[in-house]
């Protein structure tokens, strides 16, 4: 997909204008989110998603209003000296966030602040939900990215994968497919635990027992990996990567994917 | 939570003995698998409350089913939402409407198992019978089919001397294995042959020319001969009376027949239209036929792999009661070999068995969406799509043996799964999780899917489904065998809680029971249990029961 058309979809009807939200005042900060160049067309979009609770008012720290925050949480407030502050902003980063706050000065991080929905009633599933689907309100359970792959691709999964759509649509790195790629008729993601054993599942148990019970576990195990209609794409993929930082070790799991 | 621990593959030492071990949830549950198609948590709950006796003798009570309706604009004899049963097909577009009303056989007999909540054995049984006494129905007589398959139903748990007699006159049979065309001048052995190969005694190894140890091909020859001038009319009728067996004298050779040895050189004396039936009395004399069916009953209810100790104590057991069956099922399913922990989780589901613990097990029952007849029935034909594609016609087992999962060795039921039939089967799990359902209509918008705040209801009602934990100790007890490994349900739970702790799912839970009218607090907690379901369905435990 090219990005252009990405984001005039996203404008036209697939994304709406999620955070538009009367009465609730946010802030983006002034870095345009899509200003990225245009030599990025067709390259693979990556969303890493922080599972759990995060104190936001200690990440991305507003600046402007450091006293009314020190006044109201005296005990966690960060001491201002350690705050990174961002260039032409009100905006600090947490101090151990260095790395994030140059490639912000580069140009190449943005960030939504304040982000959230009218009379929020505190459930977290809702926000995530809301987050994942791009919507607010009750109307249909597909995800941002979802929606806009239904647009162009109306007959997956059906018809895929095929001669022009070898790849997967998307690929949801862990357990479960994600509800950002909740399509309308299906979920265009493909979960993968390890890129690198695509049908792998978390939820694999690592002893058979030596019985009739353990024996069909074994075998069915064994056909998941074998099945998987996209796995030798994937595997291809991730078997031409190379890890160029030197700045984890070898066995660091995460720096492998 | 249920501690997991590995339990090593013991010495079978259980018998047909009563079992008097600890009666939990996981040994209701086991019998409920192996008996109904997808229990319900309800169900596991009432048969661990009511204790193994109880549950057992309720298992044999049987119940009516109502004839299938007409769904298709196509009958001009039978209006949409009535039965066709009973009805004389119309002279116009008679074969269209032929396949009409095999389009409603299939679509009902996927009804039948899917989504009948009784607690009986009836519909396991009935496809038992359906698996052994394979038919070939879909080009023939709508009425004969379902005739067929109720003689079948209403048989399942009787006699089964008295049931091989029955179908071996019946109109389907006759046509299927060539018994009306068997005259006394050309006398066809079609019959003959899988009446002692297949549905009576059985082949034993070959051991002279023409020997299989339990019969030879001279009585195939002779057994030909007194099945002779059977057939059937009325075939297709486009008025009343409607297909019937009938005897043709004049057809029928009616010397006297002299079986082998293996039947003690038996003579069968000339006797007309009852003929077929002393040939049947002489070959149940046999206790290789008690043997033969109890194997196959064995490896229906317990595992492929035979315990010939237990199999000939169930034969015994037959043999006493003069063929009738139920006494020999009553035995095997209060006996300690069937709880014996080595028995517990022997077969991959097959394809109606997965589609069944989809459906059925998480209480999604398709009337209760209010459908039009025409809706329901055209669901449920897609259904019966996706069990064909899985590699189980539901209607017309593969060849004259069965499907091969049933007999084929040594893979058996592995052979429900390979590369491309396993992703199948995600596949109909995505559909009623992550898809939108099932649908077999592009112009209908009717979609059926899990019920999936219902079954968090039902969760409820016997547990407590806003303590995360519990919630998968249900899912545990109703879809898996034996208990997951401590990192399965740490997953699981992870999906369900989006990775926060427990009590964040208990507020959730909460805040929708307090608010269950409001889609602001259903469609957090339905997503979740959504994406938990879809996950487990993935699961190799849950292919196996």
């Amino acid at each position: 997909m090219k990005r252009r058309d990405f984001i005039r979809k996203a404008g036209l009807s697939a994304l709406g204008l999620p955070f538009v939200v009367k009465d609730v005042s946010y802030q983006t900060v002034l870095k345009p989110l899509f200003s990225i160049d245009k030599a990025a067309e067709d390259k693979v979009l990556v969303i890493v998603r922080l599972n759990g609770g995060n104190d936001g008012l200690n990440t991305v720290i507003p600046l402007d209003s450091y006293d009314n925050l020190a006044l109201q949480r005296p005990n966690i407030i960060l001491p201002k000296s350690s705050i990174l502050k961002l260039e032409d902003s009100t905006i600090g980063f947490h101090g151990t966030m260095s790395g994030m706050r140059n490639m912000y000065n580069d140009g190449k991080l943005s960030i939504i602040q304040n982000v959230g929905y009218e009379n929020q009633n505190r459930s977290h599933f809702k926000s995530s939900d809301i987050w994942s689907r791009g919507l607010i309100g009750n109307n249909g359970a597909s995800g941002w990215m979802g929606r806009l792959l239904d647009q162009d691709y109306p007959n997956f999964p059906d018809d895929y994968p095929n001669d022009e759509f070898k790849d997967p649509f998307a690929i949801s790195v862990g357990s479960q497919v994600s509800p950002t790629c909740q399509g309308l008729n299906s979920n265009f993601s493909m979960s993968v635990i390890d890129p690198s054993k695509v049908s792998q599942l978390s939820t694999s148990v690592t002893n058979f027992e030596n019985s009739t019970y353990g024996d069909k576990l074994k075998f069915i195990s064994l056909i998941i990996n074998q099945s998987n209609s996209y796995s030798l794409q994937i595997e291809a993929a991730i078997n031409k990567g190379n890890t160029l930082s030197t700045l984890y070790d070898a066995e660091n799991i995460l720096a492998k994917k | 939570m249920i501690k997991f621990e590995v339990k090593k593959e013991e010495r079978s030492t259980s018998n047909l003995s009563q079992y008097q071990g600890a009666w939990t949830r996981q040994e209701a549950a086991h019998l409920l698998r192996r008996t109904l198609f997808g229990p319900t948590l309800k169900q596991i709950t009432a048969a661990t409350n009511k204790g193994l006796s109880q549950t057992v003798s309720d298992l044999f009570k049987t119940y009516t089913v109502d004839p299938p309706l007409n769904y298709e604009n196509l009958d001009s004899n039978v209006n949409v939402g009535q039965t066709w049963v009973g009805k004389p097909l119309p002279s116009s577009q008679l074969s269209k409407v032929v396949q009409s009303r095999y389009r409603s056989l299939r679509s009902w007999l996927v009804e039948r198992t899917i989504l009948h909540d009784s607690l009986s054995v009836v519909e396991k049984m009935s496809l038992f019978w359906q698996n052994h006494f394979s038919c070939d129905y879909p080009s023939s007589d709508p009425q004969g089919g379902y005739e067929y398959l109720m003689l079948l139903r209403n048989n399942c748990l009787g006699n089964f001397k008295q049931l091989v007699k029955d179908l071996t006159i019946h109109p389907l049979m006759l046509r299927f294995l060539d018994g009306r065309s068997s005259t006394k001048k050309h006398p066809n052995e079609n019959y003959a042959r899988e009446l002692f190969e297949l549905y009576t005694i059985g082949k034993g190894p070959q051991i002279a020319n023409g020997d299989y140890t339990h019969y030879t091909e001279h009585d195939i020859l002779e057994a030909a001969k007194i099945l002779t001038g059977w057939r059937f009319k009325n075939y297709r009728a486009n008025s009343l009376p409607l297909i019937s067996s009938y005897f043709t004298e004049s057809r029928h050779d009616n010397s006297d027949k002299t079986l082998s040895e293996k039947f003690g050189n038996k003579i069968i004396v000339g006797n007309n239209a009852q003929e077929y039936s002393d040939l049947i009395d002489v070959i149940f004399q046999q206790d290789q036929v008690a043997r033969f069916i109890c194997k196959k009953l064995y490896q229906w209810f317990v595992k492929a792999e035979v315990d010939s100790t237990i199999v000939e104590a169930m034969a015994q057991t037959m043999i006493a009661n003069n063929y009738e069956i139920a006494p020999v099922l009553t035995e095997l399913f209060l006996s300690n070999h069937l709880y014996d922990i080595t028995n517990r989780g022997t077969t991959i589901k097959n394809p109606i068995e997965l589609v069944a613990s989809l459906y059925k097990s998480t209480n999604s029952s398709l009337s209760a969406l209010n459908y039009s007849t025409e809706a329901n029935y055209r669901i449920l034909y897609s259904l019966y799509y996706y069990l064909r594609n899985s590699g189980m016609d539901y209607f017309q087992p593969p060849n004259v043996a069965g499907w091969t999962a049933y007999y084929l060795e040594p893979s058996f039921s592995e052979l429900w799964i390979n590369s491309s039939l396993l992703l199948n089967r995600f596949k109909i799990s995505d559909t009623v999780t992550l898809y939108k359902g099932y649908n077999n209509s592009p112009k209908n918008d009717s979609w059926y899917k899990l019920d999936l705040l219902g079954f968090l209801n039902q969760i409820d009602q016997f547990s407590d489904a806003s303590n995360a934990e519990k919630l998968i100790d249900q899912l545990e007890i109703l879809f898996c065998c034996k208990p997951l490994e401590i990192n399965q349900r740490k997953e699981l739970k992870n999906t369900l809680t989006d990775g926060l702790p427990d009590f964040e799912w208990t507020a959730e839970f909460n805040d929708y029971m307090a608010n269950p009218n409001d889609a602001t607090y259903s469609d957090p907690v339905e997503k979740r249990i959504k994406l938990v379901l879809a996950q487990l369905f993935h699961m190799p435990e849950f292919q196996i029961q």
